[in-house]
């Protein structure tokens, strides 16, 4: 375990160091440039060098990116023109829009991304997997085709059909529900989940078709192999075969899937999180990416890298835990 | 049985109605898309010419008539604002996001699957380089690929083919982490341990252990890929490398569409129903190829019904 | 400018995995919303009962409110939030229409004295000036506001005062400039003058001074770069919160404000709760819907959009909550004769002939969002809009003086034409207006072929005196209502940028348009320089470097605790320094 451990941290850091490089080298091809957006459309070319110097841009890109990764060790200084701003380490710079400090901008963004994200990922795991477990005990019954289209017409909605209608039938026509404002779970669990139930339902409706299929085709898989046959023959109740055994065939798939859904949704969900005014990071890096602020989409793509490598380092032990003839990789 | 499985999977496939009406619903999207210069002749349109008369300008541009101006010149209504033909619009449409969604979503899987397998046999050194090359792609957002794609691709290239290119070659991470796992945890059983212990290579071992067993997830995500890759495409034209306007497609008509469910509800139904109706036999199809493709399906067929479930005499469970 | 701060389409977002409504809507809720909850006093509620002191109003806005630093805002007549912080020396007049176009004083006793042709300015601040801790408002607080301005850190603002201000174009602001006088052409004589000494005649000069750098700035509490989280106040409210870099800002009354200094500002609530980072159609939802204190919100950044205006129409209580207004502001085909085939006037012409006004503006939204554009200058007085059409194209185009004109430029067989523009979904610049142009020119033998560049692709694009194309779809907004603002940065041949962004499309350095610019800065009746503005207009229409398309309209729903609405011509948004909720 210990060794898996190493190697994934080992594997993790060169992860993230590949990605902040291809985010520089992106930026170096994409359109707009950073100093004249920060400076303003009526600047003229000596202000726009000023701001450039200022936002140390002036330096080749090898040499910015040198500078970034010597910030993240040793933290850096910025002028706020009456004093002196110090970034600590890990210093991922700061916004070239609104000179705050990256860190602290995404680690205020964090908790509502997380929320949303975990949030939603409780629901479409509900929503799918049991969908997908009723799908295949009710097989070629009605139950089951109902079921299907549902799922299936909430992937073919683009979010902001369902997302509006959602809106408009449990906030504006029934008034159960107050218009999603994010409130920290901190400070209100209770108003945490109201705020938030519209957005992860959203969410989990958008998403649960994948594993309610997933769940039901690989659920119908494992049983049909010979051991839930003997199970079957030794006269086991139907619904403790697939509770127990056959939901175990679909934890790979399932489990796998779920990784990448929930790491990249530490990326934060870019509509939903827009539709429904939460400042997560998938705002945030929308915004960032418009305005060319490199460090601030550095330091994103940097966390979700993380989010994504932990939640399939996570995924790799739960296959193991699962199926004891896997061992950790 | 002596078939080869080959014509067995065909003739298993022929024998499910719902794939053979699946498979007619395609070939007839297919049939439309590729007909559109004729069918819209027939009805005396194009896709891209304005009718101002058609929309009230006061009104924000909303089709005069009931259902989004419906009639004997418009067999669909018109587009909201611009007053360009419906029927028209989403026939060309058609053309653009099902070779857009169906080609990505092949190139997905192709690269999903080969990659997720080479991860899952091969040494722990391949899998961890192949693991970690899939998180940089997950979690580089393809926006930031596409901002930057803007300022390399030149104006000449065929759309579709660099949307086609551009999806398929960005996302395909989902695909191949289910097939790693699958293989994970398919390799250590009976069946592929007999194999690998009668020599066979990965390669063989993939192909005749693995892949009939990775039929069931790839095949039932796959075509659930195929919306999310109509929307991606309708999102990639936002940021100028999608599809040129005035050319249509469903992806772009859904997106102007949003807004306006409420005061012209047609024009929402349908690109979204299309895309539904896309998806279900996708969904039906890939369901059937699936079960045809396993010679054990007829006693799947049988699991957990209701048949099945009544099967066992009343005092074998208690 | 062409991206003016005060955006009058909000700024569209990239998204990856659907584009975002457009400032948009739900009419959907709008109808279902109004039904659903009433208040019960609702009879005596609405925008014409008498206002009363107290209360919280909620603003509900998509873009946040960054940068929110007196230096670094670019607005037109002080801002609409800032106002509500910064006073300047003078401020706009807070009327209905177009009595709204005028600047009045505001920490100054007057709007300004001008001397030696306009170029010398003087001021003189009111009694009983404070700032939010007591202490009181000097001159040297206004010249330290608007010295810093000028600091490379705190960039943004309007290029006037760099332009105008003697030495301007060398000053690099406070931090860096230490020297004892700072900048020189600014003088404060004692506390309560200021003198302005120009490098030319600017008629203007109280037009200018309402934009948010002539507010003060006490040097003792300014943080640089931070200042912006906690600015000092001077005007009714001050700062209590400003969380996520302007999306929540929490406004409660100033208690050294004094309303007897202040005759513009109102401040009717106590309270001034601003939420940003709002998607347009969920605040219309929101507005329209009206449950809790969104009864008392009002927007300042979102229109309603073209689905949402097709549901309203009909519903009588909701029609009465939405106010109409008018910003200076005009989209058009802007030709760079530079390029072929535009070098020929006979081309610009006849695609000018060609435009079918009615499917453009059906394109921005319809004819309640906007209006059929023939001159450049908005059509509203106080520009000096003059109502000329050089090219008639009547309502929808008139293709055959179009294929006569082409005819006489050598393309009897018609032109092939590629016109550029911005991806963004912001109803101006946008893919739909382009292809509405394309559709309409397609008549008269030209086919249009279309360049959709990423917004910020688009902008570096067509504001390079290198990169220009030879015709693309551009917008201007005014700085302040007034043609001088709005002709000069376009059509002045001295305006013409090399290394930054350029806005004279036409590359025109005309010396006649030049000599008359300067001609009207002289003036300093603004009645009479409007009526040159608007002849100037008239002159530079004939060349057809533009094809005027349309001036987009203003339709913003508030919540029904509302009163007091008053909408000026300025800006076209409902001032929220008059806005009362009790």
């Amino acid at each position: 375990m210990t060794a898996y451990v190493l190697r994934r941290t080992g594997g993790a850091l060169l992860v993230l160091l590949l990605l902040s490089v291809t985010v520089y080298a992106l930026f170096y091809v994409a359109p707009g440039d950073p100093a004249k957006l920060a400076c303003g459309p009526r600047c003229n070319a000596e202000q726009i060098a000023q701001v450039r110097e200022q936002l140390r841009l002036g330096e080749p890109l090898p040499l910015q990116y040198l500078h970034f990764l010597q910030g993240l060790v040793a933290g850096r200084d910025y002028s706020t023109g009456t004093g002196v701003l110090h970034c600590p380490a890990p210093c991922f710079g700061l916004s070239y829009q609104n000179d705050q400090p990256v860190a602290q901008l995404l680690a205020s963004r964090l908790p509502v991304t997380a929320s949303l994200a975990v949030g939603a990922m409780v629901l479409w795991l509900l929503l799918g997997v049991g969908t997908g477990l009723l799908a295949a005990l009710r097989r070629g019954g009605a139950t089951e085709r109902v079921l299907t289209v549902l799922t299936l017409t909430g992937t073919a909605t683009p979010v902001f059909i369902t997302g509006l209608l959602l809106l408009m039938i449990f906030c504006a026509t029934l008034q159960w529900l107050p218009f999603p404002t994010y409130v920290p779970l901190t400070e209100d669990p209770e108003q945490w989940a109201w705020n938030l139930l519209l957005p992860w339902t959203t969410l989990a409706l958008l998403e649960s078709a994948k594993y309610a299929r997933l769940t039901r085709s690989a659920t119908l898989e494992t049983l049909a192999e010979d051991h839930i046959r003997t199970f079957r023959a030794y006269g086991l109740r139907e619904r403790r075969i697939v509770g127990r055994h056959a939901l175990r065939g679909a934890l790979p798939p399932v489990v796998a899937l779920n990784a990448v859904d929930l790491g990249t949704m530490f990326g934060g969900a870019m509509l939903t999180e827009s539709l429904f005014g939460l400042p997560g990071i998938g705002r945030l890096t929308v915004e960032s990416v418009r305005t060319v602020d490199l460090p601030v989409v550095v330091g994103a793509v940097l966390g979700v890298g993380a989010a994504v490598v932990l939640a399939g380092a996570v995924a790799d032990v739960l296959y193991a835990l699962a199926d004891r003839r896997v061992t950790l990789p | 049985m002596s078939d080869t499985p080959d014509t067995g999977a065909w003739r298993r496939l022929r024998a499910r109605p719902s794939a053979v009406v699946a498979a007619a619903v395609l070939a007839a999207l297919a049939l439309l898309a590729l007909g559109a210069p004729l069918l819209t002749a027939l009805e005396g349109q194009d896709p891209t010419t304005y009718h101002d008369q058609l929309v009230d300008s006061a009104r924000g541009g909303v089709p005069y008539g009931s259902f989004g101006g419906i009639g004997a010149d418009h067999w669909l209504g018109v587009e909201p604002g611009t007053g360009r033909d419906l029927f028209a619009r989403l026939l060309y449409g058609a053309r653009v996001s099902l070779s857009v969604a169906l080609g990505a979503t092949v190139v997905q899987v192709l690269l999903g699957v080969t990659i997720g397998l080479a991860a899952g046999l091969g040494g722990r050194l391949l899998d961890a380089v192949l693991s970690r090359f899939t998180d940089v792609l997950l979690a580089l957002p393809m926006l930031v690929f596409a901002v930057a794609l803007t300022a390399i691709v030149p104006a000449g290239f065929p759309r579709p083919l660099l949307l086609i290119l551009v999806i398929g070659l960005l996302s395909w991470g989902g695909t191949s982490r289910i097939v790693r796992a699958q293989t994970l945890s398919l390799r250590s059983r009976d069946h592929v341990a007999a194999a690998r212990l009668a020599g066979r290579t990965p390669v063989q071992i993939a192909r005749r252990e693995l892949l009939p067993a990775l039929a069931a997830p790839v095949l039932t995500y796959a075509a659930l890929l195929v919306p999310t890759n109509i929307v991606v495409e309708a999102s990639l034209s936002f940021l100028g490398i999608g599809v040129t306007p005035p050319t249509s497609s469903w992806g772009q008509l859904l997106s102007t569409a949003t807004t306006w469910f409420r005061a012209d509800p047609l024009y929402v139904l349908l690109p979204s129903g299309c895309l539904l109706v896309t998806v279900l036999a996708c969904t039906v199809l890939g369901d059937a190829v699936r079960t045809a493709l396993d010679p054990r399906e007829r006693s799947r067929l049988a699991v957990g019904t209701r048949r099945a479930a009544a099967r066992p005499p009343k005092g074998a469970t208690r | 400018m062409a991206e003016p701060a005060p955006a009058p389409t909000r700024s569209r977002r990239l998204l990856l995995r659907s584009r975002r409504v457009v400032a948009a809507a739900i009419g959907v809720t709008l109808a279902a919303g109004a039904t659903a909850c009433g208040p019960e006093g609702a009879a005596d509620a609405g925008a014409d009962a008498p206002p009363h002191k107290g209360g919280t109003l909620t603003v509900l806005n998509s873009e946040p409110q960054t940068d929110f630093d007196p230096a670094r805002l670019y607005t037109s007549g002080g801002g609409k939030v800032p106002t509500l912080v910064f006073r300047t020396l003078t401020t706009r007049k807070r009327a209905n229409g177009a009595a709204g176009t005028e600047a009045v004083p505001d920490l100054a006793t007057d709007t300004g004295r001008p001397s030696r042709n306009a170029t010398v300015w003087t001021y003189t601040l009111k009694n009983g000036l404070k700032f939010e801790d007591g202490t009181p408002i000097t001159s040297a607080d206004i010249k330290y506001g608007i010295e810093r301005s000028f600091a490379a850190e705190l960039s943004g603002g309007a290029p006037y005062l760099r332009d105008w201000l003697i030495g301007g174009e060398k000053y690099q602001g406070p931090y860096k400039d230490k020297s004892e006088d700072g900048l020189k052409s600014i003088e404060t004589p004692d506390d309560k003058t200021l003198v302005f000494h120009l490098k030319k005649p600017e008629g203007e000069f109280p037009l200018l001074a309402t934009q948010t750098q002539f507010a003060p700035v006490p040097r003792a509490k300014d943080t640089g770069t931070k200042y912006e989280e906690h600015p000092v106040s001077s005007g009714p409210y001050r700062v209590v919160k400003n969380t996520g870099d302007g999306e929540h800002l929490l406004l409660k009354r100033n208690p050294h404000w004094s309303e007897t200094t202040d005759k513009e500002r109102h401040a009717y609530p106590d309270t001034v709760d601003v939420r940003s980072g709002l998607d347009s159609a969920v605040i219309n939802q929101r507005l329209a819907t009206g449950s809790g204190p969104d009864a008392a919100a009002v927007t300042t950044d979102t229109n309603l959009g073209p689905a949402e205006l097709a549901r309203i129409a009909g519903d009588k209580e909701l029609e009465k909550r939405v106010g109409t207004g008018h910003f200076g502001y005009t989209n058009y085909l802007a030709f760079n004769p530079k390029v072929k085939p535009f070098d020929k006037p006979e081309v610009r012409q006849a695609i000018a002939y060609a435009v079918n006004r009615t499917s453009v503006v059906n394109a921005a939204g319809g004819s309640s969002l906007a209006e059929p554009a023939t001159t450049f200058l908005p059509d509203q007085k106080s520009f000096g809009y003059t109502g000329a059409d050089p090219f008639p194209a009547g309502k929808t185009g008139n293709p055959e003086k179009a294929k006569e004109l082409l005819k006489k430029a050598g393309y009897p067989h018609g032109l092939k034409i590629t016109l550029t523009h911005s991806t963004a979904k912001n109803f101006a610049t946008s893919p739909e207006v382009a292809t509405a142009v394309q559709d309409a020119l397609k008549k008269s033998g030209i086919t249009v072929e279309l360049n959709g560049l990423e917004d910020n692709d688009y902008k570096d694009t067509v504001h390079s005196l290198k990169d220009e194309p030879g015709l693309f779809l551009g917008g201007w907004g005014a700085d302040w209502p007034s043609g001088g603002p709005f002709l000069a940065p376009i059509f002045d041949g001295r305006q013409i940028v090399k290394d930054a962004y350029n806005f004279n499309h036409a590359q025109l350095d005309d010396p006649a348009v030049n000599h008359e610019i300067d001609a009207i800065n002289h003036l300093t009746d603004l009645h009479k320089a409007a009526a040159r503005w608007g002849a100037l207009d008239d002159r530079i229409g004939e060349r057809a470097l533009s094809v005027p398309l349309f001036h987009p309209v203003y339709k913003r729903l508030h919540g029904k605790a509302i009163r007091n609405v008053v909408i000026s011509d300025w800006d076209g948004v409902l001032d929220i320094s008059q806005v009362a909720v009790k």
